[in-house]
């Protein structure tokens, strides 16, 4: 197994890019590095070899790295697969990321994977459920893990507690930080009208470990009113580029992820929204926050 | 799946109810769904979870598939990348396994039928997907060869890359492709051609196999012996020539090791 003596693994509270292999040879390439970290999707480096392991391993050579699943599936009703711990415990001790993470949401059902973050009802029985898959993927990993807040387009009937207190209670529970996304933040207030602001100051912020930023697309529903989808392809928009600066004014500086996803602009247009970050971060001036969960 | 909590039927009816609605759109999404103030099913909303589903695995088919999308057009694969989805949806959340089912739906596609080597076009691609991901070997050098010259071909076995997989097509099928990509212009040969795929270090490539060598090399990855794979092939193609397979296959870096017993 190799190890990597430098760089130091833990994640530092500077602006972080979501890695794409399509950018490998601008990044490596830079010798003042636009981003001070890279996140990975897990699922991705799950393969037995080839050019994704050539490619991370490259990279985490010169960065620290966070693993941020997206098929485990936390919120799924029938139970986690423990052949996809495993496999996410294997990528965790290779590349011994400063953080892992995951969704509030479950994404298989039955033999299937549906490839996309679903939502869950905010009820006793899914808390109870999603504390437990925390558990049991927090011992398998033997380290605690960050959960995100969701976009969300629907809401359910069912549901008996808010959001904040559903995701306070998991941490409370559970040990695991959270990862606070501010464009979902944004997406889903905008999708169920209520403010973004007063979210983020309700937010359970001593356990955020991590935060995320992005892009949305904009629609509307059948009633006109609109509807953010939570795209990851194209830039931050300013609102929510002020709600971070907001966040992290009360927070202190936390590790900060531009994410994007598809459409994939080239490295120049990634660099400069993780420096976009890096100056808000700065402004926090001196307030480091101490990250929990690394 | 394992250490499934007790849990009350409420959670229970929404993932089914969601799911299915998730992949035929003529079921309602699921009625613990908030619905408008003026009673309306959300419908638009919940078409959100539907796109993100089907559009996100179309473009990773068409990502996986890029040369069977070429040849057949965006629109007519995405509507039989849409049908193979709701019939075969992906069964682990490690992605890069999907699509090797692929190459059989369209074979049995109806509407595909007027493009016969699609199929094999798709197997092909298939191939270099697998190669990708697959284990990481060093290949043997080309002198390693020397070791068997005046072995009994009997007690040889001869180990390949992990990331080799073989087509063998009645279909000018590698030179299909590298039309359908603008890789290469002119006249289509005529014949079937075999493919070799295989990725001895970073890059995976494509190489065309003479006769008798697709089989030659099945019966060695099956694990035959260098003489049962020999008798395989001289049963496809009188014009085997078991030195020139060798060559082929070691400077391609598909051999990794070679024993004998």
């Amino acid at each position: 197994m190799t190890r990597y003596p430098t760089p130091d693994g833990s994640i530092p509270a500077k602006a972080g890019v979501g890695f794409k292999p399509e950018h490998a040879r601008a990044i490596l390439a830079e010798e003042d590095p636009s981003a001070g970290w890279f996140e990975v999707h897990a699922e991705n480096y799950m393969g037995a070899g080839g050019p994704p392991h050539a490619m991370l391993t490259a990279l985490r050579e010169r960065f620290p790295v966070s693993v941020h699943g997206v098929g485990l599936s936390i919120g799924a009703e029938k139970g986690l697969d423990p052949e996809h711990i495993k496999r996410l415990a294997a990528v965790v001790e290779r590349y011994e990321p400063g953080l892992v993470s995951e969704h509030l949401a479950w994404s298989t059902h039955d033999t299937h994977y549906l490839n996309d973050l679903l939502p869950l009802p905010y009820t006793q029985t899914t808390l109870d459920l999603v504390v437990s898959h925390v558990g049991q993927v927090q011992d398998a990993l033997k380290r605690p893990i960050l959960l995100e807040n969701p976009s969300t387009y629907i809401r359910f009937e069912t549901s008996t507690m808010s959001e904040l207190d559903f995701l306070a209670e998991i941490a409370k529970r559970s040990g695991c930080g959270l990862l606070l996304d501010v464009n979902n933040v944004f997406v889903s207030a905008t999708n169920h009208g209520y403010s973004p602001e007063a979210y983020i100051d309700a937010f359970p912020l001593h356990a955020v470990g991590e935060i995320h930023l992005g892009g949305h697309a904009e629609d509307e529903d059948d009633t006109g009113a609109p509807l953010l989808i939570d795209s990851h392809d194209r830039e931050v928009i300013d609102p929510v580029w002020t709600l971070y600066e907001r966040l992290i004014g009360k927070t202190g500086r936390l590790p900060t992820l531009v994410e994007w996803d598809s459409d994939l602009p080239d490295w120049p247009v990634l660099a400069a929204e993780a420096k976009h970050a890096r100056e808000i971060l700065e402004r926090a001036g001196g307030k480091a926050a101490n990250v929990r969960a690394a | 799946m394992s250490a499934r909590p007790d849990i009350s039927g409420e959670a229970d009816e929404g993932q089914d109810s969601f799911t299915a609605a998730l992949f035929d759109s003529s079921q309602p999404p699921p009625s613990t769904i908030a619905r408008y103030s003026d009673g309306r099913l959300p419908l638009k909303r919940f078409s959100v979870y539907r796109n993100n589903v089907m559009v996100s695995l179309t473009e990773y088919l068409s990502r996986t598939f890029p040369a069977v999308e070429a040849l057949v057009g965006e629109e007519f694969f995405k509507g039989m990348a849409g049908v193979f989805i709701r019939q075969s949806p992906p069964v682990s959340p490690v992605l890069m396994e999907y699509g090797a089912e692929f190459p059989q739906f369209i074979a049995g596609f109806e509407p595909a039928q007027t493009v016969p080597y699609l199929a094999d076009v798709a197997l092909v691609e298939d191939a270099q997907r697998a190669a990708y991901h697959a284990a990481d070997a060093a290949p043997v050098s080309p002198d390693a060869l020397a070791r068997i010259a005046d072995a009994d071909p009997a007690l040889v076995f001869i180990d390949l890359h992990p990331s080799l997989g073989v087509i063998a097509s009645d279909w000018p099928v590698l030179s299909i492709l590298q039309t359908s990509q603008g890789g290469r212009t002119g006249q289509l040969p005529d014949h079937g051609e075999d493919v070799l795929a295989v990725r001895p270090s970073l890059e995976t490539n494509l190489h065309k196999l003479p006769a008798g060598m697709a089989a030659f090399v099945l019966a060695l990855k099956g694990g035959g012996s260098l003489e049962s794979a020999m008798t395989v092939a001289l049963e496809r193609s009188a014009a085997f020539d078991l030195a020139a397979a060798l060559a082929q296959l070691v400077t391609t870096g598909a051999i990794i090791g070679i024993r004998i017993s």
